[in-house]
């Protein structure tokens, strides 16, 4: 959106995807920058194979966007197939981000982009989330959020009751990325459950993140705070949304934290208009 | 021994802070809910936001949400709400 005067904005198209049958389509996932204004983003289908890519649009000088396709993904078993979630970068500049299928059990998978020679990027899988795992998460929705050196995502299902995590993962040193699940949500009937959307941290260390469904007023979502102490993390539903004049059901944007600790976020559904609402949690 | 009365000004003070407390909510999760912005589905509005916001200087919020138009659903109606 450019500025048009006048407090207005124009929409400007940068790219329309499915230009060929190589182009990625359908992206879901927002964009994030990098410091020279190339926008970094996933497509959930298209691409050579299928199954969804991440691509880069790079502006020209004189105007115009070019597109880069910086990976197909393929069900090949081994690949993760359908990244519905947005990317994050690092501080050396390679990115990560989630699908939403497939990888060696079919659940999903963490996979990190790391700049290769001649422009080409360099795929490598952190984590297959496992279907036989019951303390591991399944079938990401959400944006990973990176902090300190770890990765931190929600997982919509999987976990110890089989409805959602919240995961960190840790590079060991050796290459490999450790998983440890920080909470695992619950359908007791007062917890949340299927987080959809990423999370947000604190300066204390807090995180901060929304469930699709669950809670105790109407089992219409909720945003949840998880606090660590010691090595466990509480988790604390700061809101179950009613369906009313709050909102309900957020879906997959994650949470904005502002500088006095207040939380804004969307909801799908609710509101005085059923259409949905803005909210904010205040500190 | 006869207990000395409260004047009026100051039972009334009483009665205002007693009333104060009673009705002053404690503040609970769910109270600390605010809705910024119900999205109206009357043609103008976007409806069902399902994605990430961002901010910028001056502390709006822009959201993007889809906006239905006749037996189409199209994403783009930008919306920004003063915070």
């Amino acid at each position: 959106m450019v500025p048009k005067g006048g407090g207005e904005r124009i929409e400007r198209v940068l790219h329309s995807f499915g230009s060929d049958r190589a182009d990625g389509l359908t992206p879901f996932g927002g964009v994030i920058v990098d410091a020279s204004g190339n926008l970094f983003g996933t497509t959930y289908f298209g691409g050579s194979n299928g199954y969804g890519t991440v691509y880069e649009l790079i502006p020209q000088t004189g105007g115009g966007w070019t597109e880069k396709i910086l990976h197909n993904f393929n069900n090949t078993g081994t690949e993760g197939e359908y990244p519905a979630a947005g990317l994050v970068f690092d501080t050396v500049g390679n990115l990560y981000g989630t699908t939403v299928l497939s990888g060696s059990d079919g659940v999903g998978t963490v996979f990190e982009l790391k700049p290769g020679p001649e422009g080409a990027w360099v795929e490598k899988i952190l984590l297959y989330f496992a279907a036989a795992d019951t303390s591991g998460g399944a079938i990401p929705y959400g944006s990973l959020m990176f902090d300190a050196g770890s990765l931190y995502g929600t997982a919509s299902g999987g976990g110890l009751y089989n409805v959602g995590t919240v995961f960190e993962l840790t590079p060991e040193g050796n290459g490999t990325w450790n998983e440890s699940v920080l909470y695992a949500f619950n359908d007791d009937g007062n917890d949340a459950y299927t987080p959809l959307a990423g999370l947000v941290r604190d300066s204390s260390g807090n995180l901060y993140g929304t469930t699709y469904t669950g809670g105790s007023a109407s089992g219409l979502g909720t945003v949840f705070e998880l606090t660590p102490a010691n090595g466990v993390w509480t988790e604390t539903v700061l809101h179950s949304f009613e369906g009313n004049g709050d909102g309900g059901n957020p879906g997959y944007g994650a949470l904005i934290l502002d500088s006095s600790g207040n939380l804004y976020g969307t909801a799908q559904g609710g509101g005085a208009y059923f259409a949905g609402t803005v909210f904010e949690i205040k500190h | 021994m006869r207990p000395k009365k409260l004047s009026l000004g100051l039972t009334a003070i009483l009665a205002t802070l007693t009333l104060a407390n009673l009705v002053t909510p404690t503040r609970t999760a769910a109270q600390q809910v605010a809705t910024l912005h119900s999205f109206n589905p009357n043609g103008e509005d976007g409806t069902y936001p399902d994605s990430s916001g961002t901010t910028r200087t001056g502390g709006c919020l822009r959201r993007r949400s889809r906006r239905r138009v006749g037996a189409q659903r199209r994403r783009g109606a930008d919306r920004e709400s003063a915070a």
